[in-house]
C-alpha cells in the first residue's frame, strides 16, 4: 500500500466514525451540528424536540425524526427528515423561524410549503438560511385541510 | 257542492293563468329581438345617436338591466363616445363582478336551477352569456385604449383573463351538474330530439371547432399586444399562445408569438407597431319558436301536446376575412380572431340542456293542469253539467293564454357586438398613412396618423358604413359624428392615441 | 288539487327566485395569512410564487459558489420568460428572489432592463439647471452587473372530465456576463391535481 493510499484510508476510516458518534466532533453549544445555546441536549430526540414545532388544531400524523445542521459560507444549512409511519397519505405543511443570536427573529415569517408524504415513506426536507444573521431556527410543521 | 267545487277551481286556474301573466311581467310581453332590430336598423342606417334613443325609450328606469348597459356601452363606443361608453360598461361590469362573486363563493347558487324551474328564463334576471361576460372587459379595455390610457386597458386585459379563468372553473363543474340533473330528472339532453329544431344552426363547422362557448382569441390577442406595448414580456407570450390555441394555424398569430423576444429587444426604429382591429356585422339574433312536446300524464298514460319554445338562431352567413392595405399597396397580415357568431351558437348549444331541463318542468305541470282540466270537463259532460263546462273551457283557455305569455324562449343577447373581428397588424413608420379595409360589404378608407411605439386602431363597419375608433379628435366638420361615408375616396384623418415605449436607450442621447 | 299545487309551487318558486336574486348569504369578508397554502384553484397561485422564489433563493444562496464565496457580486435580474398559457408575471418571483436575496447581503443588484428607463430619467433630471451640481449623481458611474440571472417557466396540463393535473417547472440560470460561464442553474418543480 502506498503511502498516500494509506493516508486517504485513514481519513475515510475516521471520517465513517465521525459519523457514528456524536459528541466527538462537536463544539460546545452545538449538537448535530444545529446550534442549541445552553440547552442539554444528550440525543438526537432531544434535538428534534427543541427544534420541532407543532402548529395549528389538527397536527400531522408524522413523525421528525432527525435534525441535522452543518454551515455553508457563514449561512447555517439544515435537513430534517421526516417519517409517516402509517399507511395512509398524509398531507402537512412546513415552514423554519430563524432566531438571531439575541433570539430575535432573524428575517421575515416564511410562507408556508405543502409536503406530500407517501403512506411508510421518509423525506427529507432542506433548507438554507436566508441570511448570516440567522443562527437559531424552528421546524414548524402544521396538518392541511 | 261539486258545482261550487269545480266553479272553485276554475277560479283558481283563472287565477293562475294572472299569476303566471303577472310574474311573466311586461317583460316577457315585449319581445327583445324585435326591439333590437329596430334599434341595430339605425345603427346600419347610419343613425347611431337614434339608435341610443330607441334603446333608451325601450328601457326605462327599472328595465334598465345588465343587457341595456351592454347594448348602450356598444353603441355609445360605436358613435365614438368613449368616455359614456365606458361609464355603461362600468354599470355592466358590476353586475358581472356581482356574478363573479357569487361564483367564487358558492357555485352551486349558479345552477340552482330549482328557483327557475317553473319561471320562465325571460322573468330570470339576465346575467350575460359567458362570452358576454368576458366581452365587456375587452371592451372596456378597448375603450380605456381609444382614449389613451394605456394602464387602465391593462387593468382590465387582466380582468379579461382573469373572468375567463373564473369561468372555466365554474363551467367545468357546472356542465357536469347540469347533465348530470338532466340525467336524473329524465328530461332529454340533446336539442337534436326536440323535433323540427333547426339543428344546423347550431351544428356549424365553426362552432363545433370551437374549445368552449367562453373563450375568444381576440380579447387574448390584444392582451399579448397591451402587455408587449407595456414592456412585459412574460403576460404577453400567454396572450399569444392562448390565441394560437383558440384559433390555430394562422401565420399572423404565430409570428407574433414567435417573434415576441425579438421585438422585446428591439430599439426604437422610428416605427410603429399597429394593431388594427376590423370589426363586421352583428352578433346573431337568438328568436322564441315553438315546438310541440308530448307529455305523458296522468295514470292513464294519456299524451298530451303542450306547445314550449325555444330560442333558435338563424342560418349562419358565411364571412370572408377583411383585407387590409396600408397606402395603396402594403398588405398587412391578418387573422380572424373572434367569431360572435359561431360563439353564440356553441354557447346556445351548450345553454341548451338547461333550458331544456325548465321548458320541460315547466310544460310538465302545465301538462298535468291541462290533464287535470280535461278529465274534470268529461267528468262534467259525463253529468250533463254545462254551466261547469263554461267554467272549465274558460280556464283552460286561460291556462292556454298564460301558457303561451309564458312559453315563449328568452330572445335576450347582447345584439350589437360585432360578428366577427379579424386583427392585422404591421410596423409602419410613424406619420400619416392612408389605410383601406376591404370586407365582403365594400371597401371603406381612413388616414391615421401613427406617432409613437404602439398604436391600436379599432374599425368596425356595419351595413357597409364605417365607424373608426377612436373618433375623436375628427375634423371639425364631423365632429358631431364618427361616421364617415363608405363611398370610395371619402376619408377621414384618425388621430391615434398611442403608446410610446422608449426602449431604445442607445438612441438616446446624454446631453 | 292539481292547480292548487301548481299555484303553490310557482309562488314557492317566485319566493325562492327573490331570496336567491337578494341573495340572503353576505359575503364575509376577512383578513387571511399571506403564506398560507393557497388551494383555491388548479391556476398558478400565490403559494406557488412563495415557493419556486424562496427554494430558489436558497438553492442559489447554499449552491451557487459565486455567492457563497461572500465577494457580494452584482448581478442584474432579466426576464423569465413565461412558457405556459397561463398569466403569470414571472417579475413577481423574481422580485420576491431579489428581495430575499438583498436581504441575505451576499448579492448586489444592478438595474434591469425594466428599471433602466426610471434610472436614466432620474439621472438627467439631476443634470438640469435647479440641482447643485456638486451633488449631483454624475453621468457615467453606473456599475455593470458581472452575472445576470434569467430563466423560464413552462407547464404541462393534462386533464379530463374528473381530474385536472398541472406541473410547473421553474428553471433559473446564473450566467457570467464576461465569461459566458453559467455560474449556477437549478429547477424546480410543483405538482397540483384538482379532482371535479
Amino acid at each position: 500500500m502506498k503511502p498516500l493510499t494509506l493516508i486517504v484510508t485513514l481519513f475515510a476510516a475516521l471520517a465513517l466514525s465521525a459519523c457514528g458518534t456524536k459528541k466527538g466532533f462537536e463544539k460546545p453549544g452545538f449538537a448535530f451540528g444545529c446550534p442549541i445555546g445552553d440547552q442539554r441536549i444528550s440525543s438526537m430526540s432531544d434535538l428534534v424536540k427543541a427544534k420541532t414545532v407543532r402548529e395549528g388544531g389538527k397536527s400531522p400524523d408524522v413523525e421528525v425524526e432527525e435534525v441535522r445542521c452543518t454551515t455553508t459560507g457563514e449561512l447555517l444549512k439544515i435537513d430534517v427528515g421526516v417519517y409517516n409511519d402509517e399507511s395512509d397519505v398524509e398531507r402537512l405543511m412546513y415552514k423554519f423561524r430563524w432566531i438571531d443570536a439575541e433570539g430575535m427573529r432573524a428575517a421575515e415569517e416564511e410562507s408556508w410549503k405543502p409536503l406530500l408524504m407517501y403512506g411508510n415513506s421518509r423525506q427529507i426536507v432542506t433548507t438554507v438560511a436566508p441570511n448570516p444573521k440567522a443562527r437559531d431556527f424552528r421546524f414548524i410543521i402544521m396538518g392541511q385541510d | 257542492m261539486i258545482n261550487r267545487l269545480h266553479a272553485g277551481f276554475a277560479l283558481r286556474l283563472l287565477l293562475l293563468a294572472a299569476a303566471a301573466l303577472h310574474l311573466a311581467g311586461c317583460g316577457s310581453l315585449r319581445t327583445y329581438r324585435q326591439e333590437m332590430d329596430v334599434t341595430l336598423r339605425r345603427v346600419v342606417d347610419g343613425d347611431v345617436p337614434g339608435a341610443i334613443k330607441v334603446l333608451e325609450k325601450n328601457n326605462k328606469g327599472g328595465d334598465r338591466d345588465l343587457l341595456f348597459h351592454l347594448e348602450l356601452g356598444e353603441l355609445r363606443r360605436l358613435n365614438g363616445e368613449y368616455p359614456r361608453s365606458l361609464e355603461a360598461f362600468r354599470t355592466a361590469d358590476a353586475v358581472i363582478q356581482a356574478w363573479e362573486q357569487t361564483a367564487k363563493l358558492d357555485p352551486s347558487k349558479l345552477s340552482g336551477s330549482v328557483a327557475s324551474l317553473l319561471v320562465n328564463d325571460k322573468v330570470r334576471v339576465y346575467q350575460g352569456i359567458d362570452y358576454e361576460k368576458v366581452m365587456v372587459a375587452t371592451r372596456m379595455a378597448m375603450d380605456y385604449l381609444a382614449v389613451g390610457d394605456w394602464d387602465n386597458a391593462r387593468v382590465h386585459i387582466k380582468r379579461t383573463h382573469e373572468r375567463e379563468a373564473l369561468i372555466a372553473e365554474v363551467r367545468a363543474k357546472q356542465y357536469v351538474e347540469i347533465r348530470e340533473d338532466a340525467e336524473r330528472k329524465g328530461a332529454r339532453q340533446s336539442f337534436k330530439e326536440i323535433g323540427g329544431y333547426p339543428v344546423q344552426t347550431l351544428e356549424v363547422p365553426e362552432a363545433l371547432a370551437l374549445k368552449n362557448g367562453y373563450q375568444n382569441a381576440l380579447s387574448h390577442y390584444l392582451a399579448g399586444f397591451v402587455y408587449e406595448a407595456l414592456g412585459e414580456g412574460s403576460l404577453a407570450a400567454p396572450g399569444y399562445r392562448t390565441a394560437i390555441e383558440l384559433r390555430p394555424g394562422q401565420a399572423l398569430l404565430e409570428d407574433s408569438l414567435g417573434g415576441l423576444d425579438e421585438r422585446m429587444a428591439l430599439d426604437d426604429d422610428g416605427k410603429c407597431d399597429t394593431l388594427f382591429v376590423i370589426e363586421t356585422g352583428l352578433a346573431p339574433a337568438r328568436a322564441s319558436r315553438d315546438f310541440n312536446l308530448p307529455i305523458p300524464v296522468g295514470p292513464d298514460g294519456r299524451w298530451i301536446y303542450v306547445s314550449a319554445s325555444f330560442p333558435v338562431l338563424s342560418d349562419r352567413a358565411a364571412y370572408t376575412a377583411p383585407a387590409v392595405t396600408v397606402d395603396r399597396s402594403l398588405g398587412v397580415g391578418s387573422a380572424h380572431v373572434l367569431d360572435v357568431d359561431a360563439m353564440a351558437r356553441r354557447a346556445l348549444a351548450d345553454e341548451m340542456p338547461g333550458i331544456m331541463l325548465r321548458t320541460f318542468a315547466r310544460s310538465a305541470s302545465r301538462a298535468l293542469a291541462q290533464y287535470e282540466m280535461q278529465r274534470q270537463m268529461e267528468e262534467g259532460r259525463r253529468r250533463n253539467r254545462d254551466e261547469d263546462n263554461l267554467g272549465m273551457a274558460l280556464g283552460l283557455l286561460a291556462l292556454q293564454i298564460g301558457g303561451i305569455v309564458l312559453e315563449s324562449a328568452d330572445e335576450r343577447t347582447w345584439r350589437s357586438l360585432p360578428a366577427h373581428v379579424t386583427v392585422a397588424r404591421g410596423r409602419l413608420s410613424r406619420g400619416v398613412h392612408s389605410v383601406q379595409v376591404d370586407t365582403s360589404s365594400g371597401a371603406v378608407s381612413f388616414d391615421v396618423n401613427l406617432s409613437a411605439s404602439h398604436a391600436v386602431v379599432a374599425v368596425r363597419v356595419a351595413g357597409g358604413r364605417l365607424f373608426v375608433a377612436p373618433g375623436q379628435p375628427l375634423p371639425p366638420a364631423d365632429a358631431k359624428s364618427t361616421m364617415i361615408d363608405p363611398a370610395p375616396g371619402a376619408t377621414a384623418v384618425v388621430s391615434i392615441q398611442q403608446l410610446d415605449r422608449s426602449t431604445s436607450l442607445a438612441s438616446r442621447r446624454i446631453p | 288539487m292539481q292547480a292548487n299545487l301548481t299555484l303553490r309551487l310557482l309562488s314557492v318558486a317566485a319566493l325562492a327566485g327573490c331570496i336567491v336574486l337578494s341573495g340572503c348569504a353576505k359575503p364575509k369578508t376577512r383578513y387571511g395569512d399571506a403564506g398560507a397554502v393557497e388551494t383555491v384553484t388548479n391556476q398558478f397561485g400565490s403559494t406557488d410564487l412563495q415557493m419556486l422564489a424562496e427554494q430558489m433563493s436558497q438553492s442559489m444562496l447554499s449552491e451557487a459558489p459565486v455567492i457563497s464565496s461572500g465577494n457580494l457580486p452584482i448581478v442584474t435580474i432579466q426576464e423569465v420568460k413565461n412558457k405556459t398559457s397561463e398569466y403569470i408575471d414571472t417579475r413577481t418571483i423574481t422580485n420576491r428572489m431579489r428581495a430575499t436575496l438583498q436581504k441575505s447581503r451576499r448579492v448586489r443588484f444592478a438595474a434591469d432592463e425594466a428599471d433602466m428607463k426610471k434610472q436614466i430619467s432620474e439621472l438627467q433630471r439631476q443634470q438640469s439647471e435647479y440641482y447643485k451640481q456638486e451633488q449631483s449623481a454624475q453621468i457615467g458611474q453606473m456599475v455593470g452587473a458581472g452575472f445576470r440571472l434569467s430563466g423560464e417557466i413552462s407547464s404541462i396540463v393534462k386533464e379530463t372530465k374528473d381530474v385536472k393535473d398541472v406541473y410547473y417547472q421553474l428553471f433559473l440560470s446564473l450566467t457570467n456576463v464576461q465569461t459566458g460561464i453559467e455560474e449556477w442553474s437549478d429547477t424546480k418543480d410543483i405538482r397540483k391535481t384538482t379532482q371535479r
